[in-house]
């Protein structure tokens, strides 16, 4: 059973976010080109409508990929699976904490630790799939550079950006 | 206003038309929640930000989290369960609703360019989230040691599962004992 296989997948990957939600798409795209589900191409595709879709980028790649693998049921499916570890998470921490005494701060520093590592792993993952396309990889540049040293919003950086790989395509 | 005098379709809503309006991932919607919140004397700033921080340190989306515990602070658990479904519904039709008309344009090179376009942002800002977010603080040995080997880890092998739970439990027992001090 597909949807089951979808569902799970996502479900496993839900407990992993942490820390914004770039840090699990590079594991779900590597989950969904392992499973055989889509290429790295189309994923990439995924990657860039659902950052230009309003709500959680993580959330909508999971929709995503779900309505592409398995129709409307999929979709329905794979935001369920990457839901429930955080509503598990919210209600079991509310019931632990009441026995066991966590020291936030340490917690919080190992978190961020592993944010970063998923996060690098995202990136790796998202470099692998544009194939060395100098377009991409120019426009990358120029919006690490826009984001790093100026206060523009990323959504006009994202949106110029598409704008400009519109352009150059169709010249 | 009396905490069971909030209706739960008021809260269905604004949570609703929040994420419907806001573009660009939960961090988007957080200045823009926190405002209409107030405005309507749910809740305060403090204990927005109290629950914001608190939604951080638990995985999944910052906006699902948030939501269902404000939610659940105001109005109990319904007021959670419909807060949550305020904010997924929105991106779950636009997703669907896009990915429908995508499927028919897929071959044009105007939507390829664009998409490449988009991805080439994101690849930059993903690089700028990381630059920032390691220069928030300083890392000691152990913990630049262990991202090194995890991100080796995860992208060599694929079960990263086992490699981020071992992290989180080496990170909080041995992590600052051993070498901040």
């Amino acid at each position: 059973m597909e949807i089951l296989e979808l569902f799970f997948s996502f479900f496993k990957i839900g407990f992993l976010a942490f820390g914004g939600g770039w840090s699990i798409v590079g594991v779900i795209g590597h989950d969904v080109v392992k499973n055989g589900w889509l290429t790295s191409k189309d994923f990439s595709q995924i990657v860039s409508v659902s950052q230009l879709t309003p709500g959680p980028v993580a959330v909508n790649v999971a929709t995503y990929v779900g309505f592409r693998v398995y129709g409307i049921w999929g979709s329905i499916v794979s935001t369920v699976g990457i839901l429930m570890p955080p509503l598990i998470v919210i209600m079991a921490v509310q019931f632990v904490s009441k026995f066991v005494d966590l020291d936030e701060e340490r917690f919080n520093a190992a978190l961020r630790t592993v944010s970063v590592t998923l996060i690098s792993v995202t990136l790796y993952t998202l470099l692998r799939s544009c194939h060395g396309d100098w377009i991409t990889l120019t426009l990358a540049a120029v919006s690490f550079l826009f984001f790093v040293k100026t206060k523009v919003d990323p959504v006009y950086i994202i949106i110029a950006s598409a704008l400009l790989g519109a352009l150059m395509y169709v010249l | 206003m009396k905490k069971g005098e909030i209706r739960l379709f008021d809260i269905f809503i604004t949570f609703f038309e929040v994420s419907l309006f806001t573009i660009g991932g939960g961090y988007a919607m957080v200045p823009v929640l926190a405002k209409r919140l107030e405005k309507k004397g749910w809740m305060d700033k403090n204990g927005f930000y109290d629950l914001l921080a608190r939604s951080q340190s638990i995985p999944g989306p910052v906006a699902f989290n948030l939501s269902l515990m404000i939610g659940k602070e105001i109005r109990g658990f319904f007021g959670g369960f419909v807060g949550t479904v305020g904010v997924i519904i929105p991106p779950f039709f636009a997703i669907i609703l896009i990915g429908a008309l995508l499927s028919k344009f897929s071959n044009s090179s105007i939507v390829i360019g664009f998409l490449k376009g988009a991805y080439g942002a994101i690849l930059g800002l993903i690089g700028g989230v990381l630059y920032k977010m390691m220069r928030t603080r300083k890392w000691n040995y152990f913990e630049i040691m262990m991202m090194v080997i995890g991100t080796f880890l995860i992208v060599m092998r694929s079960d990263y599962v086992i490699v981020i739970f071992l992290f989180v439990i080496i990170g909080v027992y041995f992590g600052d004992k051993k070498w901040r001090y």
